[in-house]
């Protein structure tokens, strides 16, 4: 399953500095949800520091996680199944001014 | 003579002072009244507040606040545009002051030279109509979040850091929207938040952030047009992307603004140790057999052997000659790195001691630990690895001033 993943805010820091990643799941079983995307991304795509982006099964606090431009708030967070080239956005928040 | 009607307020030097917003379709002598009876606070006199102070200033406000603790420095002047080369050195809030005086004269400017606190916040907050979040650091965020929860204000927040920043309304109660604890429950870590002091900002994009901060509070006290609750832009300069993002409703489990807040009357204080700047806290992770002073490396006559772990952009300023690069990233993630392991085993060994610097003195800690743990089998290394306490700041201030500070 084709994905786009992106990650802004310094959260690219943590992937080479790559802020656009274009991906393909391998089939599954069950169905992806955001919960087993994070897996595979810190099995895959995390190049250091896993900590600074992961905490438990989810993201750490201050990292926002867009489904196609939308709060996963707005739609089952953890849970949300993945569909084929969904838009994936991880964006860490900024504090300095 | 023919009589004319005018059903304002406004005098015909405002008239021509505000001809050309009073003149867009949307806006007319409605709305520039309503800023006439409009008061804004601008929290942090820095990249945001400057740019948003001198939009506020200049639109037709009866009242401006300012806060800041802080004083202009050299380094703010690339992006801090409402001070300039004469007021360094004054505290921000007069700067800003005199220039948003030198702009419009008849603005009554409020300022407040000090560090926002749970205990000062809400008597400020509540004097005005709309807050703007000009800060630079997380304590005070959900400080200035709660307060304006608490006093019913709505809440023009914009962050940046290097090329990119972010821009929302939060606690816009019109439209349900969330704060910014509905959206960050909890903190993030102290170690994952960046500063500018630390990782840089360009200032064109403090200006755009701090500009479209004034446009939001200047639509939210004219009730004109959409206000961006609910929604954050994100912009990133590098890329020149701007795009809008969809956020959660107000959320009926926040400590604040939910349906059984545990934050009621103030905010509460912040947790113990956290700072409320972004400059960086010093740490202390060694023992002083450690460490070694600027005054110690520069006395020391020991075939030295130092180890310099900024970032190239850093070393690019100015470094020590023959010293080695090793920047953090490298020296932390180096898991399988061997022929790094190998060049350092070789370095200490030959070596009588080996100094760790950065620019400030705590990454060269961590620096030190690492270290230790990637060659343990070396010979005396617990006597021999140092760092340079106060880093490349204290080798300015103590040992050679010519050495560029940043």
């Amino acid at each position: 399953m084709h994905l786009t993943l992106e990650f802004a805010g310094g959260a690219e820091l943590l992937f080479g500095k790559q802020k656009n990643h274009s991906i393909d799941l391998p089939d599954n079983n069950s169905p992806w949800t955001i919960r087993t995307l994070l897996v595979w991304i810190r099995e895959n795509l995390l190049r250091e520091r896993p900590e600074l982006f992961i905490q438990g099964d989810s993201v750490r606090p201050g990292i926002l996680v867009l489904i196609n431009d939308t709060d996963w708030e707005l739609f089952d967070g953890l849970n949300y199944q993945l569909k084929a080239n969904d838009n994936i956005l991880f964006v860490s928040t900024l504090h300095g001014g | 003579m023919t009589n004319y009607v005018r059903n304002h307020s406004l005098s015909n030097d405002e008239i021509q002072r505000y001809s050309r917003q009073l003149i867009i379709s949307e806006f007319g002598v409605n709305a520039q009244e309503r800023l006439k009876s409009s008061s804004a606070l601008i929290i942090g006199c820095g990249g945001l507040g400057s740019p948003a102070a001198l939009y506020l200033a200049s639109c037709g406000l009866s009242r401006l606040g300012l806060v800041d603790h802080d004083n202009v420095d050299k380094s703010n002047l690339h992006r801090q545009i409402v001070h300039n080369e004469t007021t360094v050195g004054r505290t921000k809030v007069d700067s800003a002051r005199l220039t948003c005086s030198q702009i419009n004269s008849s603005l009554q400017i409020d300022t407040y030279n000090l560090l926002l606190t749970h205990e000062n916040i809400m008597d400020i907050v509540k004097q005005y109509d709309v807050i703007l979040d000009c800060t630079d650091n997380v304590i005070t965020r959900y400080l200035i979040n709660d307060a304006c929860v608490l006093c019913r204000k709505p809440l023009v927040s914009a962050s940046v850091i290097r090329f990119e920043g972010q821009l929302t309304v939060w606690n816009y109660i019109e439209k349900n929207g969330p704060c910014y604890r509905c959206l960050y429950p909890q903190a993030p870590p102290a170690e994952t938040v960046s500063t500018c002091s630390d990782v840089g900002i360009l200032g064109p994009v403090c200006g755009t952030l701090g500009s479209l901060q004034a446009l939001e509070a200047i639509k939210i006290l004219t009730k004109v047009g959409d206000i961006l609750s609910n929604r954050m832009l994100l912009v990133d300069g590098l890329s020149m992307s701007f795009r809008t993002i969809k956020l959660r409703n107000r959320q009926s489990t926040c400590a604040v603004c939910g349906t059984n807040p545990t934050i009621i009357d103030q905010p509460p204080p912040p947790p113990l140790g956290q700072c409320s700047n972004d400059q960086p806290c010093r740490r202390n992770l060694l023992n002083s057999n450690e460490r070694m002073t600027a005054d110690d490396l520069a006395k020391s006559t020991a075939a030295s052997f130092i180890i310099d772990v900024r970032p190239e952009q850093e070393l690019n300023i100015a470094h020590f000659e023959n010293s080695f690069h090793l920047p953090m990233d490298r020296l932390l993630y180096n898991n399988n790195d061997e022929q790094l392991r190998n060049e350092l085993r070789t370095n200490i060994e030959k070596h009588q001691q080996i100094v760790i610097v950065c620019r400030r003195g705590n990454d060269s800690q961590l620096a030190v630990k690492r270290l230790k743990e990637l060659l343990p089998d070396i010979d005396n290394i617990d006597e021999k690895v140092k760092d340079l306490v106060g880093g490349f700041q204290a080798w300015h201030t103590d040992i050679d001033s010519t050495f560029p500070l940043y």
